[in-house]
C-alpha cells in the first residue's frame, strides 16, 4: 500500500465533508441544548446528550458513508487516484472520523455533566454502556468509536453494493451488509440494544471478546468494500 | 513527458454486446489524435479502458508500455475528461478544482487562469448550479490544467458555445506547444476539430476502420464528378464509399491508393476531381451503405 497517496486522499475526503459536518454540528448541538432546557423545565430525567449520541451522531455520518463510493470514487479516479488508494484513504478517514465523533460525544457528556452538577441534578444514563461516567474516557471513546465505525463500514458497503450491482441485488443485500454493524451492537450490548438484550436476560460476553470480535467484523466489512471496489468500472454519468 | 498507447485485440463486452471487438490501434506519444466513430461505435469504452476506468474483457491496453489498470505510477499520468464530468454534483467548483492537487502534474495557477478565461463562476457555487456550457468549460479546465502526459477528452466540450469552443481549441494548441503531451480527442464535431488532429483513428462497431496521418487519410479519398457512365467507368476497380446522383450527373467518393494514373484517367475523361473533407470521408466510411476499405 502506498501511504502518501492514501493520506492525501484521506485529507481531501475529510476536507470535502468538513463543511457538511460543521453544518450538522451547528444544528444538532443547539437542538439538543434546547431539548436539555425543556427536559430541565419538565423535570425530565437522565442525559439528553445520550439521545443525540445514539441517534443523530450515528445516522447522519451513516448517510455520508453510503455516499462514499458512488459520489467520490469516480471523482478521485478522474484525478488519477487508484481504487486501492481511494479505499485506503477513505478507510483512514472513516476510522479517524469515528474516533473524532466519539471524542465529541465524550466532550458533550463532560459539558452536560458540568451543567447538571451546577443545577444539582444527577447525570445518569438511560441505557447500559461500557462506562458509568464520562470520566472513563477510554471506554466512552471505545464504545462510540467502535459502534460508529461498524455502522459507517456498513453504510459504505451498502453504497458500494448499489454502485457495483443492479439496484435489486443491492437492496436485497442490505440486511447482510448491516449484519456486522448489528453484530457489534449485540456484542457490546450498549445503548438501545443493551436495554433490549438486558430485557431478554442476555449477558454480555467478556469485554475482550466483544471488542475483538467487533473489530474483526468491522475489518471484514471493510475488506468486502475493498473486494467490491478494486476492479469496479467507473460508470458513465447520465447527462 | 509524453506517453504512447498500444491497444491489441481489445474486447470489451457488456453482457452479450461487444462494445469493442478485437480492436487494435496505437496512439503515438506527443501527438494530437482524433478518435472518430458513430454513436455506439465504442469510442467511450475504448477511452475508458485507456484511462483505467474499466478493465478489458480480453486483449491488452498498454500506456507507456504498461497496463494502466490500478497502476499507481500510471494513473496520475492519465486524465480522461468525459462529457458528464465525473464529479458529485453538489461539490463546489472550488473543491472539484482542489482535487487536481492529487495529480503531480496539476498546475493550479493555470487552472485559475483558465477559470477566468472561460468566466466560470467558481466561488462557493456547486457544479450542479452551473449552466451546461460552464460545466463543460470546467471539465476542459480540469483536463488542460492536469497537464497529464496522456490527456483524453471524450466529447467534453459538447455543451460549450462556439466562441468558448474556439477558445478551448486555441488554449489546447497553445498549451500543447508549451507542454507537449499525448492528447486524444473523441468528437462528433469533425470539421471543427479536424485541423487540430495530427492523426486520426476511425472506429465502427467496435472495430478499427482506418488509422493514420490526417492528411494521408484525406488524400486517400477523392470525389469524382461528371456524366454517370463516364464516372462509373473511371471508378471501376476502386473502392467507392459513397455516391450521389443528380440527373445525368453522378458524384462518387472513391477511397484507396489514388495514384497519379488514376488522377490522369479522371482528367483525361474530362471529369472533375475534388478533395473530400474528413467529415465526408468519415460519413462514407462508417455509413451502412458505404463500402468498407
Amino acid at each position: 500500500m502506498t501511504t502518501t497517496p492514501a493520506l492525501r486522499v484521506a485529507r481531501q475526503v475529510s476536507r470535502g465533508f468538513a463543511p457538511v459536518i460543521a453544518i450538522f454540528l451547528a444544528i444538532v448541538i443547539p437542538l439538543f441544548m434546547g431539548i436539555g432546557v425543556v427536559s430541565f423545565i419538565t423535570d425530565g430525567e437522565g442525559s439528553v446528550w445520550e439521545i443525540a449520541a445514539a441517534g443523530a451522531f450515528k445516522w447522519f455520518p451513516f448517510a455520508l458513508a453510503v455516499l462514499l463510493t458512488p459520489a467520490l470514487l469516480p471523482m478521485y479516479v478522474t484525478h488519477g487516484v487508484t481504487r486501492h488508494q481511494f479505499v485506503a484513504g477513505a478507510m483512514l478517514t472513516l476510522v479517524a472520523f469515528a474516533v473524532a465523533v466519539a471524542a465529541i460525544v465524550n466532550l458533550g457528556y463532560a459539558a452536560e455533566s458540568a451543567i447538571y452538577r451546577a443545577v444539582d441534578r444527577p447525570h445518569d444514563f438511560r441505557d447500559p454502556h461500557l462506562f458509568a461516567s464520562w470520566t472513563e474516557v477510554p471506554l466512552v471513546i471505545t464504545e462510540y468509536a467502535l459502534l460508529l465505525a461498524a455502522l459507517l463500514a456498513g453504510g459504505w458497503l451498502i453504497g458500494t453494493l448499489y454502485y457495483r450491482l443492479h439496484w435489486l441485488w443491492a437492496t436485497l443485500l442490505i440486511p447482510a451488509a448491516m449484519a456486522p454493524a448489528g453484530g457489534a451492537e449485540l456484542l457490546l450490548q450498549t445503548s438501545w440494544t443493551g436495554s433490549w438484550t438486558e430485557s431478554m436476560g442476555w449477558t454480555r460476553p467478556s469485554l475482550t471478546v466483544a471488542l475483538s470480535v467487533s473489530t474483526l467484523l468491522i475489518g471484514a466489512t471493510l475488506a468486502l468494500v475493498y473486494a467490491l471496489t478494486r476492479s469496479v468500472p467507473i460508470k458513465l454519468k447520465a447527462t | 513527458m509524453t506517453l504512447d498507447v498500444d491497444v491489441r485485440d481489445l474486447t470489451v463486452r457488456y453482457g452479450d454486446v461487444a462494445a469493442l471487438d478485437r480492436l487494435s490501434l496505437s496512439f503515438g506519444g506527443g501527438q494530437i489524435h482524433g478518435l472518430l466513430g458513430r454513436n455506439g461505435a465504442g469510442k467511450s469504452t475504448l477511452l475508458a479502458a485507456l484511462a483505467a476506468y474499466r478493465r478489458p474483457t480480453s486483449g491488452s491496453v498498454l500506456v507507456g508500455g504498461e497496463d494502466p489498470f490500478e497502476n499507481p505510477k500510471l494513473m496520475p499520468q492519465i486524465c480522461l475528461i468525459r462529457e458528464a464530468l465525473d464529479v458529485y454534483d453538489t461539490e463546489t467548483c472550488r473543491s472539484v478544482l482542489s482535487l487536481g492537487a492529487l495529480r503531480p502534474t496539476w498546475d493550479a495557477e493555470y487552472a485559475d487562469e483558465l477559470v477566468e478565461r472561460f468566466e466560470i463562476p467558481v466561488t462557493r457555487r456547486s457544479v450542479t448550479k452551473l449552466s451546461r456550457g460552464k460545466k463543460a468549460a470546467l471539465a476542459c479546465v480540469i483536463g488542460l490544467a492536469s497537464r497529464a502526459p496522456l490527456t483524453i477528452f471524450d466529447e467534453a466540450y459538447l455543451g460549450m458555445d462556439a466562441p468558448s469552443r474556439v477558445a478551448f481549441y486555441d488554449e489546447l494548441l497553445a498549451d500543447y506547444m508549451r507542454h507537449p503531451r499525448t492528447i486524444v480527442i473523441s468528437t462528433h464535431m469533425i470539421e471543427e476539430f479536424s485541423s487540430l488532429f495530427e492523426r486520426v483513428a476511425i472506429i465502427d462497431r467496435g472495430r478499427l476502420v482506418v488509422q493514420g496521418d490526417t492528411d494521408e487519410i484525406k488524400a486517400r479519398g477523392a470525389s469524382v464528378i461528371g456524366p454517370a457512365d463516364v464516372v462509373d467507368r473511371v471508378a471501376t476497380g476502386h473502392a467507392v464509399v459513397g455516391e450521389r446522383r443528380l440527373g445525368p450527373t453522378k458524384s462518387v467518393t472513391v477511397y484507396g491508393d489514388l495514384d497519379a494514373d488514376f488522377e490522369e484517367n479522371v482528367r483525361a475523361a474530362g471529369l472533375e476531381l475534388g478533395p473530400v473533407s474528413l467529415q465526408d470521408l468519415f460519413i462514407h466510411l462508417t455509413s451502412d451503405r458505404g463500402v468498407k476499405p
